[in-house]
């Protein structure tokens, strides 16, 4: 017997099964009934609305004698946030700090020399401040869109430098500069549309 | 008149400078359990920027005229109001000429205020003994900077005469010579030359009321950090590829069957023009990267950055078009990103209003000390005779604060705070309302319906405590009428 349950902005496979006891999230994603949500999704962009099936909790009887001192391995996901910071000229930044701070606290580590960074992440960090030298960048992990989205691509492009943060409405001579910036960065065909080959581009240089 | 608080904007003849709207949002990641990873470009979007117009320089000329002093006085204080925001200059040409002779021109321009700015009298002897077409430095321009350097020394002005007779030019290089330990002969070789540009830069660039000097250090202030020898990602020439004014084709057939181009070069005046923009703070690129080509390359590289219909956008055909209005003059994809929230290019919204600052009895506040935040932004002021400020801002980021006490208190405590909705209209018309009546002092009962009741109750109308029903009086009062009051 599964639930179901619908996917919320900010959720993402580990936040969701940690919500119903499952210290690793692939107890949850591996599960038959997921199966044609795993064809069209990665584990950590899910798309509110999605559905995601909830097995029932496992109890798995073990036996030991008492007065002994046993040991269990807890198997949990291992969750980071892993960034690829870049510069004004969207050039890696190799060998910089990095401070991610969450209501976990805060963590400090260093890109390397390819310029990624991996910081280790509870599945309850959502909102938080990335800090590269003086520049303070507030961040939502978990809330990003699938590439097909318009929400997804668009906040690919904005993370990538090609478009700007917009507040209500973006401008759409923007995102077509911004679409066609970045197929000409990568040797598309300039059509300033988000088509499949486009969208697929943005996510593999994305990351996610 | 109330005295003006900018926050912004502030222009001057022969250019402007204004702080960019900033859009903080939060950035949306992906956290990984496999290979998942998140870009995170540190965004490349300016956050100020500066203009000089043609006006400043020589006719069809990269010799920047004495009067650009008031815009250097601007561009000193945009760069102070941005500390370690690092700079980059672009030079913009008119359509006429051909689009190689462009690129050269504006380039030309673009370097010649970045050597100013960083006192490299080297590039400017490079712009005097390389003459490019119309672009010759000589007599005229060694003239009027000895005028301009004598003036400032404190001297007599030979202002006004332009054309002094070969005699008294002899004078003047000799004079300058005695005072600057060089052979005196008479000549403005190079030797003279260099101690010129440099008295006539730092001329140009002293504040004659504040004594205060603005000098960059180019391995600092400029975002390719001098990284590269050309100057690639510090400074550069568009050309005529990005003009905020593209003709009417009628108009354009026009001055091109006309034989005296005067009229048309009147009308192109506000293409030619100098750009800086500031961009957040710290930020450097790797000029490898820069899209831009140097100011002496061609123009290969910006074309890789046109739009796919770039030639369209830049090309008269219909009706006149402004960059201002229309947002499709731009021919560069990457300029166009650059300028398109840029006040000093014609984008971003600006709201002014007048504010009358009171004390606890409601009794205006004669030159009270104040100060407004909005967004990074911090003024210090002082209001007029009657209490009154004029505020001039972005409509990003909404609400500002505005602080203010008794004058002659010490400066960091101010008595009364407010804030105000900079931006008062939405598409949402009961927000709309809503922010007036914030504005108009009426905020402070327990539920809107309260706040509305005193509006009403103070315009003699009826209490409905119903938005609906003032919202057109709020408009007439809050957009024409009293200044907001404050307490």
């Amino acid at each position: 017997m599964t639930r179901v349950h619908t996917v919320a902005q900010g959720e993402h496979a580990a936040s969701i099964a940690a919500r119903y006891g499952f210290q690793d999230y692939e107890t949850v994603w591996q599960h038959p009934e997921n199966a044609a949500l795993r064809k069209k999704r990665d584990p950590n962009v899910l798309l509110p609305g999605d559905e995601l099936a909830i097995p029932d909790s496992i109890t798995t009887p073990v036996a030991c004698s008492s007065g002994a001192i046993h040991r269990f391995v807890l198997k949990g996901t291992r969750l980071l946030l892993r960034l690829r910071p870049l510069d004004a000229a969207r050039s890696p930044m190799p060998r910089t700090s990095v401070e991610l701070r969450t209501n976990s606290g805060t963590q400090n580590a260093t890109t390397d020399d390819s310029g990624v960074v991996e910081i280790a992440l509870s599945v309850r960090d959502r909102e938080g401040v990335i800090i590269i030298g003086d520049r303070e960048i507030p961040v939502n992990i978990g809330y990003l869109d699938p590439v097909e989205e318009q929400s997804g691509w668009q906040a690919r492009l904005i993370n990538l430098g090609y478009l700007a943060p917009f507040i209500d409405e973006p401008d759409p001579i923007e995102l077509r500069g911004a679409l066609e910036e970045f197929q000409h960065d990568h040797g598309l065909t300039l059509t300033g549309e988000p088509d499949p080959d486009t969208l697929s581009k943005v996510r593999d240089v994305h990351g996610s | 008149m109330a005295n003006q608080i900018v926050l912004d904007g502030i222009g001057t003849s022969g250019g402007r400078k204004s702080a960019h709207p900033i859009r903080q949002l939060r950035t949306l990641l992906a956290p990984a359990t496999g290979q998942q990873s998140n870009a995170l470009c540190l965004s490349p979007s300016p956050v100020a920027c500066w203009r000089m117009d043609d006006v400043r320089f020589g006719f069809d000329s990269s010799f920047v005229l004495p009067g650009a002093r008031a815009e250097l006085r601007l561009l000193k204080a945009v760069i102070d109001e941005n500390p370690r925001c690092p700079a980059s200059v672009f030079g913009h040409a008119d359509p006429t000429g051909d689009d190689e002779y462009n690129k050269q021109l504006s380039g030309r321009r673009a370097m010649s205020v970045y050597a100013l700015v960083t006192r490299d009298t080297a590039k400017w002897e490079e712009l005097f003994t390389s003459s490019f077409g119309g672009d010759r430095w000589g007599a005229p321009e060694i003239q009027i900077m000895l005028a301009t350097v004598e003036a400032s020394a404190g001297g007599a002005s030979v202002e006004g005469s332009t054309t002094l007779s070969s005699a008294d030019q002899i004078q003047a290089v000799r004079a300058f010579q005695r005072e600057n330990g060089l052979v005196v002969d008479g000549i403005a070789g190079p030797r003279t030359r260099e101690k010129l540009f440099l008295a006539y830069m730092t001329a140009l660039c002293t504040d004659d009321t504040t004594g205060e000097v603005l000098r960059l250090d180019p391995r600092v202030d400029f975002l390719g950090h001098a990284a590269d020898a050309g100057g690639k990602g510090d400074v550069q020439g568009c050309g005529e590829f990005n003009p905020v004014l593209v003709f009417s084709s009628e108009e354009a057939q026009q001055f091109a069957a006309m034989q005296d181009h005067a009229g048309r070069d009147d009308q192109n005046v506000c293409n030619r023009r100098v750009v800086v923009f500031l961009f957040p703070k710290d930020s450097r690129i790797d000029p490898v990267n820069w899209p831009c080509p140097r100011t002496k390359d061609g123009t290969g590289a910006c074309r890789k950055r046109f739009w796919s219909d770039g030639e369209r956008r830049r090309t008269p055909a219909g009706n006149r078009r402004l960059y201002e209005r229309d947002r499709d003059t731009f021919a560069c994809r990457f300029y166009d990103r650059l300028a398109m929230s840029s006040p000093c290019e014609g984008a971003g919204e600006q709201s002014m209003f007048i504010v009358r600052l009171c004390d606890g009895e409601d009794k205006p506040i004669k030159n009270a000390r104040c100060r407004v935040v909005h967004g990074q932004r911090i003024i210090s002021g002082e209001a007029n005779e009657n209490g009154e400020i004029l505020v001039q801002a972005l409509r990003e980021p909404p609400v500002c604060t505005i602080e203010w006490g008794f004058p002659g208190g010490p400066e960091t405590e101010f008595s009364y705070s407010v804030e105000l909705f900079v931006d008062v209209d939405t598409d949402d018309a009961d927000v709309a309302a809503s922010r007036r009546l914030h504005n108009l002092g009426y905020s402070s009962g327990p539920t809107m319906s309260d706040d509305v009741r005193g509006f009403q109750l103070d315009h003699g109308m009826t209490e409905t405590g119903q938005l609906a029903d003032i919202r057109a009086k709020l408009t007439e009062w809050h957009d024409g009428g009293d200044p907001p009051r404050g307490d």
